[in-house]
């Protein structure tokens, strides 16, 4: 469903001369950086990281418009505005505890993972409770006859002339789980910037690295939302619309996108490193 | 597949629309370094005409790629735009003088990976797709360098990060006997106070996403006119304006800061009007409300 009404484009499968002249954009990112001098490890770690959100942006049921009318299930709103959301709780969520905890990335990145999962969980409950007080229309997917995990039946409850309505538990799942992975990536991201820049930044600044740490923060945290946006809206690009969670078809698209965005994440993140460079200015 | 929707053909010709959305960006976030030459930040305003200006043609640009049916809403690409225009603004603003020219270059590239990311790998096929995020990234990139240039009086990466100096004292030696204690005085920048140390950029960013994503997804559909989008995009940046004017407050004297705000509520004020009338123009009908009648005592 596009915003006037024109046929969603992209077809299934891979392309395979675009992903292979991909893979090479992504191989010769990593060989600039390190032909500028610059470690590589951080910039494997934002395209693990920008992979992580394209994938896991494909688990979140998006419902778009017709959700909100009850035509199809998911929650009603686009994919980019949910990936931030869930994606940018869990930035905050693993920045907190990477923050508290004094650098303990495993737990950071747990907590960034935890706080995606947190605000799709809630997200999802509270639009499932709209639309079944509030709408008072029950859950019921149309792609797929029975749910994957519970095994209720949906053909009974699906009204006419819609695909479904509601959130259902799989979408629900999927929701959370998506919201998991995209906070995962979107931390990993924030982590490794922050790492670059807090130990790069008072080198090239001169200055001491205690002073220099707010700047540092901030710009691997304009950074992450920025990366976190570009793979977000390239999955949403690859999803076209509106996906039900991980039983929907469109969801074996999943590889092209993870390699989009790891594509996209390896020359963004070069670029960003950039930052690092001496220019004498 | 891809099915073209129709958008309203429109006056201005896409091509004038960039070209003049690339001087005026170019031209404003330059005239910002009068500041720099006269001493006096007052010209900081100019940085706003510039993202103003980008603004107007990139919700043209957005116009030209949302008729194809993306599928995922306008504001998508706004968001895209954005996400991939700070990345370049921020890098680019290292290159001193050169910097607007040097977030132009960096972010058309940007652009060109994502869109090729977008058409090839992604498998969209939309024609447009590159040419479209190209510009979506430069748009991006130039309205938060425009804003951030507004706001602190700079383009360059010293302005936006350094926040103000604070003198540090320390005895520079052991007093001589009877002689006077001297003293060496170092200044420290402090950066948490500064437009991107504080984070004050990740508001500019989202006044700027707003700014780009609203006028095309507001005026959408079969009546679409160019001239009332265009005028939208306009009263939107100037509503941005108004905010980031206020934001100056922090890094600019009051003078400049209070000369930002006035142009941006002149402006805003002017285009909103001009908004209204166009769309008056285009309604099939206009009902203006009138307050809910008194019905007498002894009815």
């Amino acid at each position: 469903m596009s915003a006037l009404g024109g046929k969603a484009s992209g077809g299934e499968g891979i392309n395979p001369t675009g992903s292979v002249v991909g893979i090479i954009i992504l191989i010769v990112s990593i060989a600039a950086t390190y032909a500028l001098g610059f470690s590589i490890i951080p910039l494997i770690g934002i395209i693990i990281g920008g992979a992580l959100i394209g994938f896991g942006v494909h688990f979140v049921p998006v419902g778009g418009a017709p959700a909100a009318m009850g035509q199809a299930p998911g929650i009603a709103t686009g994919v980019a505005m949910l990936a931030a959301g869930a994606g940018l709780a869990g930035l905050f969520g693993g920045a907190w505890a990477y923050e508290t905890t004094g650098g303990d990335f495993l737990v950071a990145i747990v907590g960034g993972a935890v706080g995606g999962g947190l605000m799709m969980a809630i997200t999802s409950l509270m639009v499932n409770a709209t639309y079944v007080f509030a709408m008072g229309i029950p859950a019921a997917s149309g792609k797929v006859d029975k749910d994957p995990i519970t095994g209720d039946t949906f053909p009974e409850y699906k009204s006419q002339g819609t695909e479904g309505h509601g959130l259902p538990f799989i979408s629900f799942f999927g929701g959370v789980i998506g919201g998991l992975i995209a906070g995962l990536g979107g931390t990993l991201i924030y982590i490794e910037l922050l790492n670059v820049y807090s130990t790069g930044l008072p080198v090239i600044m001169q200055a001491d690295a205690a002073a220099i740490q707010p700047l540092a923060v901030s710009l691997a945290g304009i950074f992450a939302i920025g990366f976190f946006l570009v793979n977000a809206v390239l999955a949403a690009y690859n999803i076209t619309g509106t996906i039900e969670g991980p039983h929907d078809p469109k969801f074996k698209r999943v590889p092209r996108a993870i390699i989009g965005c790891a594509v996209a994440s390896a020359f963004c993140g070069f670029i960003s490193m950039l930052l690092l460079f001496n220019t004498g200015m | 597949m891809t099915v073209k929707m129709e958008a309203s053909a429109g006056k201005l010709a896409h091509n004038t629309l960039l070209t003049y959305g690339i001087i005026i960006a170019i031209v404003g976030i330059y005239l910002t370094y009068l500041n720099t030459l006269t001493g006096i930040a007052v010209f900081s305003f100019f940085g706003g005409i510039g993202a103003i200006a980008a603004l107007w043609w990139g919700s043209d640009t957005i116009k030209h790629l949302c008729s194809y049916g993306l599928g995922t809403g306008v504001p998508s690409a706004g968001m895209i735009a954005f996400g991939a225009g700070a990345i370049a603004m921020i890098a680019g603003t290292k290159f001193g003088l050169a910097s607007p020219i040097v977030v132009l270059i960096l972010a058309a590239v940007i652009g060109a990976v994502i869109g090729y990311v977008a058409n090839n790998i992604i498998n969209m096929k939309i024609p447009v797709m590159i040419t479209s995020l190209i510009e979506l990234a430069i748009v991006g990139a130039m309205t938060m360098l425009g804003f951030a240039a507004m706001c602190t009086g700079s383009f360059q990466f010293n302005g936006l990060v350094i926040g103000g100096m604070s003198l540090s004292m320390e005895p520079a030696a052991h007093a001589a006997a009877g002689g006077a204690q001297t003293f060496m005085v170092t200044v420290i920048p402090e950066f948490a106070g500064s437009l991107i140390g504080g984070a004050a950029l990740a508001v500019i960013f989202f006044l700027g996403a707003m700014a780009l994503q609203h006028p095309f997804n507001a005026c959408l559909g079969p009546n679409e006119q160019q001239d009332r989008t265009l005028m939208l995009a306009l009263e939107v940046g100037f509503l941005s304006m108004i905010v980031v004017a206020v934001m100056s407050y922090v890094f600019l004297d009051m003078i400049s800061a209070t000369v930002g705000l006035a142009v941006a509520l002149i402006g805003w004020f002017y285009t909103y009007k001009k908004y209204i009338e166009l769309s008056k123009r285009d309604a099939y009908a206009w009902l203006d409300s009138k307050p809910i009648l008194e019905v007498g005592g002894d009815q």
